[in-house]
């Protein structure tokens, strides 16, 4: 299992094109779209650079066909779901630390406006998060590359988009402050529960599909 | 070692059907047949990368998905493609590797990469087909395992490097305990080490067994064609008749010997020409 | 020791190599008791299949040649004496019927090849 993480680590850091192309990717998205609200611009980074260090390591199976070697490895398809899974929450802390560090980096130096995160921004953007995974990984461990990633790229840019873009007018963007607001506990739960049962059915579509 | 019983996987328009043979400890096994046959598939249902339809695979006597995990760390495996993560090096590739085997030995890793002369810092990308299968053998021979299983290791290979692999292979048979399973189409690299030769054309089994067996069972007939009639054109596999003369390959050579005493001759064949006679009879 | 087999023979390989060392003990080249190459490293020098190897050694076993102790390796067996000067003879035998072949095809009677024996019995 940790052999699995560590692998999917190697595969983001070790290697300088993709380390690159993390690092100028958000920056670039960032030019090209207009959002003035700071904490909208700390979700929308959080939630990116998780999405891409979680996405990488399957771009990488895509392009080498390397799933075939580590299955003939000795590791259990079981184990390959589950530490994905794992490394998605992981991605998510190395997301959410490396955007505070830019933007307390930000606010040392005097920058920008000043930004006042609370608690419940990270817990929104978790929540977006473990949301955004629970459908993204499933569709990665089933469906042929080229269609897992135009579905997932639907699913980003509309997750992305009700929570960091439209103004808080909308229902759902709504619904979900409020709730987070008033029942966080609750939240957690259910949204920890989604993504098991998630990983659930990821574990049971990887063991049923013929690897070519 | 590796048993294989009445596998079967129905593709559409391509079926592996009933393939059965058996490997003992301590032996070579070739795996030969025309592209398309099934060797690759085959190869890729025993490492369960595909679901078989029906059938049962043993390997090291148990059951090949049940104790999937135990049975691969005992398992060296070799691609015909490279699917390494082309943008690493050769050391960060195997440091990827290395810590799935539980017998993994690192120095002697480190032996085979200076004995096939690679740069250990070098990206997979800049690597030749070559040198590529052969960091893969360095890695298949690495954690000390029991069962070899190459799919067409040595197709695109100069002459010259396919005897080092087949020294490297008499190396590993030295020990009783292991065994190689060996996919190639070309042939005269079993031709010397193989002991068992299993051949698989059109998703069945043809035969397998040992490799001197068959080579004694089988001749090559030639003569002329005056000779040819009903009767005898039946005791072929397969033949070629031209304006000089006939040849074909039969599993009797005895009979025609019998028969036909010094007006023919008969040579031992290779197993290419078991293979392309066979392959060819059948497509008529 | 020394094996030398030929893939263009129509003597299967097996053979050639029981053969060979068959010659060999007979001829006293091996020796009682010597140890011989383990069937793998010699299937390794040859460049050929361990059971083309074990097959020639089975055979030598067979016929009372050789001897194998599981686990220690393949030892050329007490020869029994007379049997070995027995197949010394037939050997020797089989030369000479070939020489008086030789000999009535180019009319050379049995005086002249007596003396030619004796001068190469003398030069030793």
């Amino acid at each position: 299992m940790i052999a699995l993480i560590k692998k999917d680590f190697k595969l983001n850091f070790a290697v300088k094109s993709s380390l690159i192309s993390m690092v100028m990717f958000v920056p670039l998205l960032l030019f090209i779209t207009e959002i003035n609200d700071i904490v909208r611009i700390f979700h929308f980074i959080v939630l990116s650079y998780g999405y891409i260090l979680t996405n990488i390591p399957f771009k990488y199976d895509v392009k080498d066909k390397s799933h075939l070697l580590i299955q003939s490895m000795p590791v259990r398809k079981r184990d390959i779901v589950i530490s994905k899974y794992i490394f998605a929450i992981i991605s998510y802390c190395i997301a959410l630390a490396f955007s505070l560090l830019i933007f307390t980096a930000l606010d040392l130096l005097n920058i920008g406006d000043s930004i006042n995160l609370s608690f419940n921004d990270i817990k929104e953007t978790f929540l977006a998060y473990i949301l955004i995974s629970s459908i993204n990984l499933p569709t990665q461990f089933r469906l042929p590359p080229k269609l897992a990633n135009i579905v997932n790229v639907f699913i980003y840019v509309f997750i992305t988009n009700h929570f960091v873009f439209i103004p808080n007018s909308t229902t759902i963007a709504n619904f979900l402050t409020n709730t987070i607001a008033n029942n966080d506990f609750l939240v957690l739960i259910v949204s920890m529960i989604i993504y098991l049962v998630s990983m659930i059915i990821s574990i049971y579509l990887y063991k049923t599909r013929d690897l070519y | 070692m590796l048993e294989v019983i009445n596998l079967t996987k129905n593709f559409g328009n391509f079926k592996l059907d009933n393939v059965s043979f058996k490997l003992e400890p301590g032996y070579i096994m070739g795996f030969i047949g025309p592209n398309g046959a099934g060797k690759s598939t085959t190869i890729k249902l025993i490492m369960n990368l595909l679901k078989k339809d029906s059938g049962e695979i043993r390997i090291f006597g148990k059951d090949h998905i049940k104790h999937e995990k135990e049975i691969k760390d005992r398992i060296g495996f070799v691609y015909d493609e490279s699917f390494f993560y082309e943008d690493l090096s050769i050391n960060q590739m195997k440091n990827i590797i290395a810590p799935f085997y539980s017998r993994w030995d690192n120095k002697k890793f480190d032996q085979y990469i200076k004995e096939f002369n690679l740069d250990p810092h070098q990206k997979i990308k800049k690597l030749s087909k070559g040198m590529k299968m052969k960091f893969s053998l360095a890695l298949a021979l690495s954690h000390n395992a029991d069962l070899i299983i190459m799919d067409e290791p040595t197709s695109g290979l100069d002459p010259v490097f396919r005897r080092e692999v087949l020294d490297i292979l008499y190396d590993v048979i030295q020990d009783e305990g292991k065994s190689i399973f060996f996919s190639t189409h070309i042939t005269t690299d079993l031709e010397k080490i193989a002991d068992y030769i299993t051949f698989i054309n059109n998703g069945k089994i043809v035969f397998s067994k040992p490799k001197d067996e068959i080579l004694e069972t089988y001749g090559i007939v030639k003569g002329d064609n005056s000779l040819l009639d009903t009767d005898t054109r039946k005791e072929f596999i397969g033949l070629r008749v031209t304006k000089v003369g006939f040849e074909g390959l039969t599993d009797n050579p005895q009979k025609f010997r019998r028969k036909f005493g010094d007006s023919i001759i008969i040579e031992k064949p290779t197993l290419e020409d078991i293979m392309v006679y066979s392959v060819r009879s059948e497509r008529l | 020791m020394k094996i030398i087999i030929s893939n263009s023979s129509d003597e299967p390989i097996y053979e050639q190599i029981s053969r060979q060392i068959k010659e060999m003990i007979i001829k006293g080249e091996l020796e009682e008791g010597e140890i011989l190459p383990s069937i793998r490293g010699l299937a390794k020098d040859l460049q050929i299949s361990v059971i083309t190897t074990k097959r020639a050694y089975e055979e030598l076993e067979r016929e009372g040649f050789i001897e194998t102790v599981p686990g220690k390796g393949s030892f050329v067996a007490m020869q029994n004496k007379e049997l070995m000067k027995e197949k010394k003879l037939k050997i020797i035998e089989e030369k000479l019927a070939e020489i008086v072949r030789e000999s009535k095809m180019l009319g050379i009677g049995y005086e002249e090849i007596a003396d030619m024996l004796k001068i190469l019995f003398e030069e030793e």
